[in-house]
């Protein structure tokens, strides 16, 4: 059926976009498992020495840490932030709305300079609070994980706020008053049944925070400075720095895995709870 | 002896500038089975939206029991309350939905158990206890609704409109079954429809609202035979309207002219005194018309003159559409295996009623 003449005029418009993705992402991506099988020498020693090299295993570790808490620390508030979109008064939409706009114009490097010149140990922040004597010593906010963590938290949050703010408004009005109805107050409705009914769109969120900041290289190479590297500038360094290409091309491949096996794990999730629904 | 339980007075809801209730005032009866009819629009979901107390009005107040509650929430009021779409929880099976009241006021898990499993029996769904709400049928989920709005014994149990998204053999179906669950609970219902045919069959008084004002309350048999307005007359069915001229009250009936006939019909409460009348227009159910070749000459009937224009053949009944000389068009039922029904389009007739079988309504309707 598909070879009848509307059929190949239909693949012959959605041909360009998978031509291209297996062009863009297919290709180099094999070629990148193909390096990491055959540099410096054929065979699995780079992958060996991605799950025995401390030093390796530690940017993992830190990657996978600082990750899981970015998707923490995000979804948290982009669902204060969703919540507000939704059920807010025109005033408080339009606040929030104008919040999670105006991130996506300034640039990556615009903001993590932004936070470096809040957060560094002569930076406002600092300056502020030595000034009001809540400190006496600069607190380090920055060249650590606590800096990486705040901005890509920072670049993530709009990101999270819109698969949450979904499911929210696609949630019928009723079943909230039918909870009230019966005798739960705002705040047992809220645990009940608003929080459970909107868990899709939190494990949407939270998986596009968590596949997003896997990749993470501009913030954290800038707010980390060096000390907190993680999985992206590792690669980086191993490639342009050491001209490690093998070992570089296995951590690639083990990210990529890491990330196809929570999307699998996701996807199953997310289908289980639209059979409750 | 009535023992009023709600007493609604001068409720009055804007929502900016429009005014979706407009002075209402209603007593509701402990137990009884309350409709508020009206067409879309006419404020009666809003006033079951104050009563459930999600809405608060702009001015009067709301008594339960002789205690003032206007300003008290949903929550503490716990009116069981049942919705259109039903609104049930779809991330919790059938008996945790049911078991969701109970759980709030915090009863043991031994007598929660006992209750819900009693409440799911009473409404047939013992067996499906374990499903979800997205895994039941339309009438099963709103069984469901049913159950959870009425496992903690609530006083008051409000309807919005719950039958609206069934079809029409499961509606009757389900009609029946909130008629025996109000005869079985004893709780007062207030039932939300703009279905005229269910408010007539469910309810024990009707009230019928329009453009947020309540145009008549009464037992479904006295809105229907008596309405006090063209609104409320048009509203509960097909009517026939024949205007009078120079319509005078005279011993409690009403008398004028139509076309080349006298008419008459009782006057109504309304008019008291004898003389000119507000009223002038004759109504007649057409249920109560019969058709003959020539003018009744028996005493205390009306008969007007007419053409058969169509006739609509529906089975037991057939619909005979008929237009006066002047163009008045009048409808009326008559069954299939009545000689009246065999009269065809074109022919000349004689449409009669029985006297009190007519009633008085004012040429406007009262807004």
């Amino acid at each position: 059926m598909i070879w009848t003449r509307r059929g190949v005029g239909y693949l012959a418009l959605i041909a360009p976009l998978p031509v291209f993705l297996a062009l863009a992402y297919g290709v180099p991506f094999f070629g990148v498992a193909g390096w990491s099988l055959t540099l410096p020498e054929p065979g699995l020693s780079n992958y060996e020495r991605v799950f025995t090299d401390p030093i390796v295993l530690g940017v993992l570790l830190r990657t996978l840490r600082i990750c899981a808490v970015v998707t923490i620390v995000t979804t948290a508030a982009a669902y204060a932030l969703a919540y507000i979109w939704v059920q807010g008064s025109p005033r408080q939409r339009i606040f929030v709305e104008f919040c999670i706009l105006v991130p996506f114009w300034i640039s990556t490097l615009t903001r993590a300079f932004g936070w470096l010149v809040l957060l560094y140990n002569r930076g406002l922040v600092n300056t502020w609070l030595q000034d009001l004597g809540v400190t006496t010593e600069p607190l380090t906010l920055v060249r650590n994980e606590f800096g990486v963590i705040v901005g890509m938290t920072h670049f993530l949050i709009p990101f999270a706020v819109f698969p949450i703010a979904s499911a929210m408004r696609h949630l019928d009005e009723r079943v909230l008053l039918a909870s009230r109805g019966l005798g739960a107050g705002r705040l047992r409705t809220f645990w009940s049944v608003f929080l459970p009914m909107t868990m899709p769109g939190i494990l949407g969120a939270a998986l596009i925070v968590f596949v997003f900041s896997l990749g993470f290289f501009i913030t954290p190479a800038i707010l980390g400075g060096g000390r907190s590297v993680m999985a992206a500038e590792f690669v980086y360094v191993q490639l342009f720095q050491t001209a490690n290409w093998g070992l570089a091309a296995a951590i690639s491949v083990v990210m990529v895995a890491i990330v196809a096996v929570l999307v699998t794990l996701l996807f199953r999730l997310t289908r289980v709870e639209k059979l409750m629904g | 002896m009535t023992d009023v339980q709600l007493r609604a007075t001068g409720i009055r809801k804007l929502f900016g500038r429009f005014v979706a209730l407009d002075g209402i005032d209603l007593s509701i009866d402990r137990g009884e089975f309350l409709t508020l009819l009206g067409p879309s629009g006419s404020g009666k979901t809003t006033f079951l939206m104050t009563l459930a107390g999600f809405l608060e009005p702009t001015s009067g107040h709301l008594e339960e029991a002789g205690i003032d509650i206007t300003r008290q929430p949903a929550e503490v009021r716990k009116y069981g309350m049942v919705f259109q779409g039903y609104a049930l929880f779809p991330h919790m099976t059938v008996e945790e939905n049911v078991a969701f009241p109970l759980k709030i006021q915090k009863i043991g898990a031994a007598e929660r158990r006992q209750r819900v499993g009693a409440m799911l029996t009473t409404v047939g769904l013992e067996a499906h206890r374990n499903k979800r709400p997205s895994q039941l049928s339309g009438g099963q989920q709103q069984r469901v609704a049913l159950a959870r709005a009425l496992v903690f014994q609530p006083k008051v149990l409000l309807l919005d409109e719950p039958l609206s998204a069934l079809d029409k053999n499961l509606r009757e179906q389900m009609q029946g079954e909130i008629k025996q669950l109000h005869q079985k609970t004893g709780a007062t219902f207030v039932f939300v429809t703009h279905d005229q045919t269910e408010a007539l069959a469910l309810s024990t008084r009707i009230a019928i609202f329009d453009r947020g004002r309540l145009q008549q309350v009464g037992r479904p048999d006295l809105v229907y035979e008596r309405p006090v307005n063209r609104f409320v007359a048009e509203f509960l069915g097909r009517i026939n309207l024949l205007p009078l001229h120079e319509a005078r009250c005279d011993g409690g009936f009403l008398r004028g002219r139509f076309e080349d006939c006298t008419l008459t019909a009782p006057a109504g409460d309304g008019a008291g005194q004898n003389g000119a009348s507000d009223n002038s227009i004759v109504a007649v159910r057409p249920e109560y018309m019969a058709l003959s070749a020539s003018r009744p000459d028996a005493d205390g009937w009306n008969g007007v003159p007419a053409t058969v224009a169509n006739r609509i053949y529906s089975g037991a009944t057939s619909l005979l559409e008929l237009r006066t000389r002047s163009g008045v068009e009048l409808c009326l039922d008559v069954r299939s295996a009545d000689a009246s029904a065999e009269f065809r389009p074109g022919a000349d007739v004689w449409a009669t009623w029985p006297v009190e079988r007519g009633f008085a309504l004012p040429e406007k309707s009262s807004h």
